[in-house]
C-alpha cells in the first residue's frame, strides 16, 4: 500500500509543481519545503489532494512532523491515518 | 497563576454570551471548558508544577513560548520578545489555534491538546430554502456578540475601521445599534493612500468614497487617515514586527492598520481610557471571499487552487498565523475586536456549495443586515484594504511594489529585524500555521 501512496504523491507533486523529468534532485527523500519544490500555498494543495485521495482527515499535528517533509514520509502519515479512519 | 509573562494583546474572553475574566481560569480545567470559550485570547496560566497555554479557536491572538536552560518557560504574544528574551527562533513556538498546550518542567513533558473543532459544511449542498434560517442565526448569534461587549466598552473610545465594503459596514451599524449609547466616543475610521493629482475622498471608486457615503448613511461621523505613498515604506519594520509576519498580503494590509493605529493613538489624551477598534476582518475567511490581485505583470496573493468550500477551511485555518490587526494595532496601545471570528460556527455550517454562488455574500448580507446597511452597499464590487478601490489597483500594495519592496524584500527585512535565518522562515510557516510541538523539545528534531 504504501508504494501506491507514494507513486500517486510522487505523480500529483511532479504534475503538480511542473518537476522536470530529468530533475535528479527531485526523489522521495528529498525535502520538499527545504529544497523549494512545494510552496506554504502548495502544501495546502496537497493535503487537499491527500484528503481527497485517500478519503483521510489529517489533523494539524502532522504539518512539523518529520515525516511530513518527504514523500516517503507523507505516504507513511496516510497509511496510517488510512487505518485510523477506516 | 499568572497571564501571559509578556505582550500588550489584551484578552477577550466570552463564555455564554458574556464576558469572563481571565484570571478566573485554572491550569487544571479540562480541555472541553476551553472549547466552550470564545474570543481572542492567548492565555499563560501557571499551576503548582504546570503550566497551561491555551489560544482562542481561530487564533486571533498569537501565543509564543520558549523553554530557559532550567525549564522555565518563557510566553509572550509577540515573537520578537522572546527573540529580544535572548531565546533563538529555532528554539520558538507556538500554540496553534484552538489548542491548548501543557508542560510539566520538572518532568520535561508537553501535551499538545486541541479544544476547539468547528464544523465545516465543505460538501453539503446549497439549500436556497435554508438560507433564511442560516442569517437569522448569524443575526442573532451577532446581536448577542455585540451586546455582550456592551460592559467591556462602557465608556471607552471606539472606533470602527470602514473600507466602504460590506464586511465593515455591517459592523459599523451593530456597532452603532448596540454600542453607541454606551462608548465614550464613537466613530468612523478609513485609510487612504494621498494621491497628489487627485481628491481622494471625492474620487468615485476609492474606499474614502464608499466609507464617507457608509458614514453618512449610518450617521457615524468619519475620521480619513492619509499618507503619502513615499511614507508607506517607513512603516514596514513596524508592520513586519509587530504584524509577525512576512508574507506581503499581510504586509500590505498590515501598513492600513499601523496608519489608522498611529492616527488613533495620536488622538488619544494620556490617561484616557484604551481605545478600541472593531474591524469586519475575518469575513473573507469565513466566506472564502479572496481572489488573487494582478498589478502591473504580476499577480499577487495567490491562492491553492481549491473550490471555495475546501478554501474556505483552509483560509480560517490560516488565521493561526499573521497579526496584522491585533498586533498592529496593540504596538499603538489600541485593542482590537473582530466580531466575526466571535463566533465562527454560524458561518462555517454554511454549505460549501453555497459560496460558490455568484453574489453568495451579498445575498447572505442582506438577509441578515436587511435595511440596516445602506442599499448601495449590496452593489459594490468586493475590494481588498490593501488595494484601495474598485476602480484601479493602488493602495498600500502599489506603494510598495512601486517602490521595489516586493515578496523577497519583506522575507530579507523579517530575517534581519527578528534574527531568523532564511531557511529557518520555511520551517516557520506552514500551511498557515506557526510552528508548533507535540512534544518536549527537548525531544523533538525540528525539519
Amino acid at each position: 500500500m504504501s508504494e501506491d501512496i507514494e507513486r500517486a504523491v510522487e505523480e500529483f507533486l511532479r504534475a503538480r509543481f511542473r518537476v522536470r523529468p530529468d530533475d535528479a534532485e527531485f526523489n522521495r527523500d528529498v525535502n520538499l519545503w527545504e529544497a523549494g519544490y512545494v510552496d506554504s500555498v502548495g502544501v495546502i494543495e496537497l493535503i487537499a489532494f491527500l484528503e481527497r485521495t485517500f478519503a483521510i482527515a489529517l489533523p494539524e499535528e502532522i504539518l512539523f512532523d518529520p515525516d511530513f517533509t518527504h514523500i516517503r514520509g507523507i505516504a507513511r502519515l496516510v497509511a496510517r491515518f488510512a487505518v485510523d479512519a477506516a | 497563576m499568572s497571564r501571559t509573562t509578556l505582550g500588550s494583546v489584551s484578552d477577550l474572553v466570552l463564555r455564554a454570551d458574556a464576558v469572563l475574566a481571565a484570571e478566573r481560569l485554572a491550569p487544571d480545567e479540562p480541555a472541553e471548558d476551553f472549547g466552550r470559550l470564545r474570543g481572542h485570547f492567548a492565555l499563560h496560566l501557571r499551576g503548582d508544577d504546570v503550566h497551561l497555554l491555551v489560544r482562542d479557536p481561530l487564533g486571533v491572538n498569537k501565543l509564543f513560548f520558549a523553554l530557559g536552560p532550567d525549564g522555565e518557560i518563557d510566553s509572550s504574544n509577540h515573537l520578537v520578545d522572546l527573540v529580544r528574551a535572548g531565546h533563538r527562533p529555532a528554539r520558538i513556538w507556538s500554540v496553534p489555534s484552538g489548542h491548548l498546550v501543557r508542560i510539566w518542567p520538572r518532568a520535561r513533558r508537553l501535551v499538545l491538546e486541541k479544544h476547539s473543532a468547528l464544523a465545516f459544511a465543505d460538501d453539503a449542498p446549497a439549500d436556497a430554502a435554508a438560507l433564511p434560517s442560516h442569517a437569522a442565526r448569524i443575526r442573532a448569534r451577532l446581536d448577542a456578540t455585540f451586546r455582550a461587549l456592551q460592559p467591556l466598552l462602557a465608556g471607552r473610545p471606539v472606533y470602527v475601521t470602514l473600507s466602504g465594503g460590506l464586511d465593515s459596514t455591517a459592523v459599523a451599524a451593530l456597532a452603532k445599534l448596540h454600542l453607541e449609547r454606551f462608548v465614550d466616543r464613537f466613530v468612523g475610521i478609513t485609510f487612504s493612500v494621498r494621491d497628489e493629482s487627485s481628491e481622494p475622498e471625492a474620487e468615485p471608486g476609492t474606499d474614502g468614497y464608499y466609507a464617507r457615503r457608509v458614514a453618512e448613511g449610518l450617521g457615524i461621523p468619519l475620521e480619513l487617515v492619509e499618507l503619502s505613498a513615499d511614507a508607506l515604506p517607513d512603516l514596514v519594520d513596524e508592520v513586519l514586527l509587530a504584524g509577525q509576519d512576512f508574507r506581503d498580503f499581510n504586509v500590505h494590509c498590515g501598513l492600513v492598520n499601523a496608519a489608522l493605529a498611529r492616527a488613533i493613538a495620536a488622538r488619544t489624551p494620556p490617561g484616557s481610557a484604551r481605545p478600541v477598534v472593531l474591524t469586519g476582518d475575518t469575513m473573507n475567511e469565513l466566506m472564502a471571499d479572496y481572489t488573487p490581485v494582478s498589478y502591473g505583470t504580476s499577480q499577487y496573493y495567490a491562492l491553492p487552487r481549491l473550490g471555495p468550500g475546501r478554501l474556505r477551511r483552509f483560509l480560517v485555518s490560516g488565521l493561526d498565523t499573521g497579526d496584522r490587526e491585533v498586533g498592529v494595532f496593540a504596538r499603538h496601545g489600541v485593542d482590537t475586536i473582530q466580531p466575526y471570528a466571535l463566533h465562527p460556527e454560524v458561518y462555517t455550517a454554511l454549505p460549501g456549495a453555497f459560496l460558490e454562488l455568484e453574489g453568495s455574500k451579498q445575498r447572505l448580507g442582506r438577509l441578515v443586515m436587511g435595511d440596516l446597511v445602506p442599499s448601495f452597499i449590496y452593489e459594490r464590487p468586493k475590494v481588498r484594504a490593501q488595494v484601495g478601490g474598485s476602480n484601479k489597483v493602488g493602495g498600500t500594495l502599489a506603494a510598495l511594489v512601486d517602490r521595489g519592496i516586493d515578496a523577497v524584500a519583506l522575507e530579507r527585512r523579517f530575517c534581519q529585524l527578528t534574527g531568523f535565518a532564511p531557511d529557518e522562515l520555511k520551517r516557520w510557516i506552514r500551511a498557515g500555521f506557526y510552528r508548533f510541538t507535540a512534544t518536549y523539545p527537548e525531544e523533538q528534531r525540528f525539519q
